[in-house]
């Protein structure tokens, strides 16, 4: 770079320090205290944006004297101290004269009377200092007007004076420093955390990465892309009229200050944001061309610089681990194969659970954590799947499709839904499903399974239901007591929320027969009158139950299916009302609850009563109407009690309807 | 982040705390203070982002008449922490009494 820039040479080959020097001469008596009030005084809104020449902050480094720093003593304390009590530096280096250091008194002493003489050329417009915004329009007299267009013209070309000092290949070159800083091989993985930030906050907006995708080749679309969007909305939070969306408020407030300020300055930033972009582009491709290589070796020096950066970090020391594994304890070795011990001995399985909770604990723990870093790898996989050339025979196409297979298999196995159910109580998935981070990644993971894998795990939970925690507590809560406690209620939302529904949704696409076997497994598993308590078996017996109805609805306008299956469906609901017969009215959540809390809780008992009503015959139905008879009285009454706003008392009557109208009755039917 | 070690055969004490993750754990600091709550995040320095967080700060008050001493604790509750790596010395499940 031009030497003259830095300022190698004194003021006299320094054009900027001259001009600087020339301008701070020509405003009387004003030193660079003064001139740093009276632009204070003369705020008209422009804001942060400081004056050039109030603007020291780099004038150490762009004024100072190279010769006076490497030779000689270098005064460090006088240099920093940021224009206090600092006279023209120039003058002074000039002269040869050694700085002297201020003490504390003397500086005050210096400062003070500064502060009290007041600059004469700011006083007539002084008067009306524009330090409130908006600026108030109401003074009308022309004398202010003309005095503040001249202040304004004044300033403008002071800000304008020193413009395109830099040449364009100046700019271009720090911005390419800049820019070379922020470019990403890997933009999903790179800035992954930020991703999911704006995604959970609302949409990061996809059009920057369209933008910047020039054809230039694969991956070029990621680079620089995500910097630049984020700029994007950083300007258009600024008011500034944003090429991507942003936010309608902060936009209007952006409009009327631009309404005062002219278009020009709106199109001046949205042209540069343009440039910006296509020299971003020019900048990817070059260092696309160049590779940054992460050692530097100078010539003539002995070794490798290596250049640290956010992209490659210090390594930390590997240590070889390789002999520590055949040190571990056999029985600790035991417990590692367990998943093949289970075919061996089911004795000892069963065993190894009572012996140490805490470690059969531990071991689900680790079970959960590893099916989390499969389902995060299956996660990159599936973005990295984009960008994999087109052609299956690509060598990089089938490792990819090798890993995915693995990782997903290691996650199945992980998982545990595979494993015999007899053997271990608790089954190993229900202990996993223990957890709230188990539950939680399993809607995660089942997005990545194959159909049969999600029956098999269906299967599990349905064939195990009565020992999942979430029915556990919910039966024991629906004793005298009071209700159930958060973290329970929680877990219980959790489940119903994460866990249950890809098996639900599995439910509700099987075929009869399935369907017929999984109803017939959860009936032969589990005491059905004890967990038809429980919220999440509600739920289950409801999507089963209302598939069933709509495949004998099916059935029966000729789809073609079984018709074996469908009088087995019928059955085994017969089979299903008999067992609930006589405890009907326990599906309903404590009578406490439904005064005191939430009058709307009990929607998934009626949802559950009107399906089982859906499949009932006549006589089925009079035992129904029997049994919750005073369920009903009661929350019609609940609904007409008017203690309820009118919308509540509304939800409640509809969900009563849910159940009565499959009856072929209406609440408005019931006298009171 | 998402290359992690494959099956945990090999267990470092690191890998216990991950074990941990959004569970309830208790911190011991330097400074005679105790954190319980629920956590989030951490990395090898024992970095920590815990949620729900109870900090019991122990201090000793010398009663200078009398000479004795006597125990106090300041509690407070945050609701989501940083907690840096240096300050902390220990970190386990919370005492199963809870």
């Amino acid at each position: 770079m031009s030497g003259s820039f830095f300022g190698l040479g004194g003021p006299a080959d320094d054009p900027i320090a001259r001009e600087r020097a020339a301008f701070r001469a020509s405003m009387p008596g004003a030193s660079a205290l003064d001139t740093r009030l009276e632009s204070m005084a003369l705020n008209d809104g422009l804001r942060d944006q400081l004056d050039e020449v109030h603007d020291t902050f780099n004038d150490e480094t762009f004024d100072a004297d190279s010769r006076v720093i490497t030779g000689g003593d270098f005064d460090f304390f006088q240099s920093t101290t940021a224009g206090q009590g600092r006279m023209a530096p120039q003058q002074q280096q000039a002269a040869g004269a050694p700085r002297k250091v201020m003490t504390l008194a003397e500086l005050e002493a210096q400062l003070i009377p500064q502060r009290h003489t007041p600059a004469p050329a700011p006083a007539p417009v002084a008067r009306a200092p524009e330090v409130a915004w908006p600026p108030k329009l109401a003074r009308a007299d022309p004398e202010t007007i003309a005095a503040r267009r001249a202040e304004r013209l004044q300033r403008q070309a002071a800000l304008t004076k020193y413009d395109n000092l830099m040449s364009q290949r100046d700019k271009d070159f720090i911005i390419r420093i800049q820019v070379s800083q922020l470019l990403t091989d890997d933009p999903a993985a790179d800035d992954f955390y930020c991703h999911m930030f704006q995604l959970s906050r609302g949409a990061v907006p996809a059009a920057g990465a369209t933008q910047q995708r020039d054809g230039a080749g694969d991956g070029a679309g990621g680079d620089a892309s995500s910097a630049v969007r984020a700029l994007q909305e950083a300007l258009a939070q600024r008011g500034v009229q944003a090429p991507v969306g942003g936010e309608p408020e902060q936009l209007g407030a952006g409009a009327q200050r631009d309404q005062h300020f002219g278009r020009a300055r709106r199109s001046n930033t949205q042209s540069s944001m343009a440039r910006m972009q296509q020299q971003v582009q020019r900048f990817v491709n070059e260092a696309r061309r160049r590779p940054k290589i992460p050692h530097v070796a100078l010539e003539g020096a002995l070794g490798k610089i290596s250049v640290n950066s956010a992209r490659n970090p210090k390594q930390v020391i590997q240590v070889q681990r390789g002999h520590s594994s055949s040190v571990s304890h056999p029985a600790h070795d035991a417990k590692q194969q367990s998943p093949s011990a289970y075919d061996l001995g089911g004795v000892f399985s069963g065993l190894g659970d009572a012996r140490s909770p805490a470690a059969e604990r531990r071991k689900t723990l680790r079970a959960v954590e590893n099916v989390y870093t499969a389902v995060l790898r299956l996660e990159q996989l599936i973005r990295e799947h984009s960008r994999l050339p087109s052609s299956a025979d690509h060598p990089s196409v089938q490792n990819w499709v090798r890993a995915y297979s693995e990782a997903r298999d290691w996650a199945w196995a992980e998982l545990g839904a595979a494993q015999p159910i007899m053997n271990v109580y608790p089954h190993p998935l229900v202990r996993f499903l223990a957890f709230s981070k188990g539950k939680r990644v399993i809607p995660r993971l089942a997005h990545h399974l194959s159909i049969d894998q999600v029956l098999a795990l269906t299967t599990t939970i349905i064939a195990n239901f009565e020992s999942l925690d979430v029915c556990r507590f919910g039966s024991f809560g629906q004793s005298a007591e009071s209700s159930i406690s958060t973290r329970q209620r929680e877990e219980t939302e959790l489940f119903l929320h994460a866990a249950l529904p890809p098996a639900l949704s599995f439910l509700s696409e099987a075929s009869v027969q399935l369907v017929n076997g999984l109803l017939a497994l959860f009936m032969e598993r589990n005491n059905v009158a004890w967990v038809a308590r429980t919220r999440p078996a509600l739920v289950f017996l409801t999507v089963v139950l209302g598939r069933t109805a709509a495949l004998k609805q099916a059935g029966a306008l000729g789809a073609g299916d079984d018709p074996q299956a469908l009088y087995q469906a019928t059955e085994l609901y017969n089979h299903l009302f008999g067992t609930l017969q006589g405890g009907l009215s326990s599906v309903f959540p404590p009578a406490a609850l439904s005064q005191a809390g939430d009058p709307l809780e009990d929607a998934y008992a009626w949802q559950f009563l009107a399906t089982l009503a859906l499949g009932a015959s006549v006589e089925q139905q009079h035992a129904l109407v029997t049994e919750v008879r005073d369920k009903v009285l009661e929350a019609i009454q609940l609904a007409k009690s008017g203690r309820f706003p009118a919308d509540v008392a509304a939800a409640i009557t509809a969900n009563i309807n849910l159940f009565l109208n499959t009856l072929g009755l209406d609440a408005s039917q019931v006298t009171m | 982040m998402a290359d992690t070690a494959a099956a945990l055969t090999v267990e470092e004490p690191l890998d216990l705390v991950r074990l941990s993750l959004d569970e309830r754990i208790y911190v011991k600091l330097r400074g005679d203070r105790e954190l319980r709550g629920r956590l989030h995040a951490y990395d090898q320095h024992l970095n920590m982002v815990l949620g729900e967080v109870e900090e019991t700060i122990t201090m000793v008050d010398v009663n200078d008449e009398v000479q004795t001493q006597s125990l106090r604790s300041v509690n407070r509750t945050v609701p989501m922490l940083f907690v840096r790596g240096d300050g902390v010395i220990l970190v386990s499940p919370p005492s199963r009494a809870a």
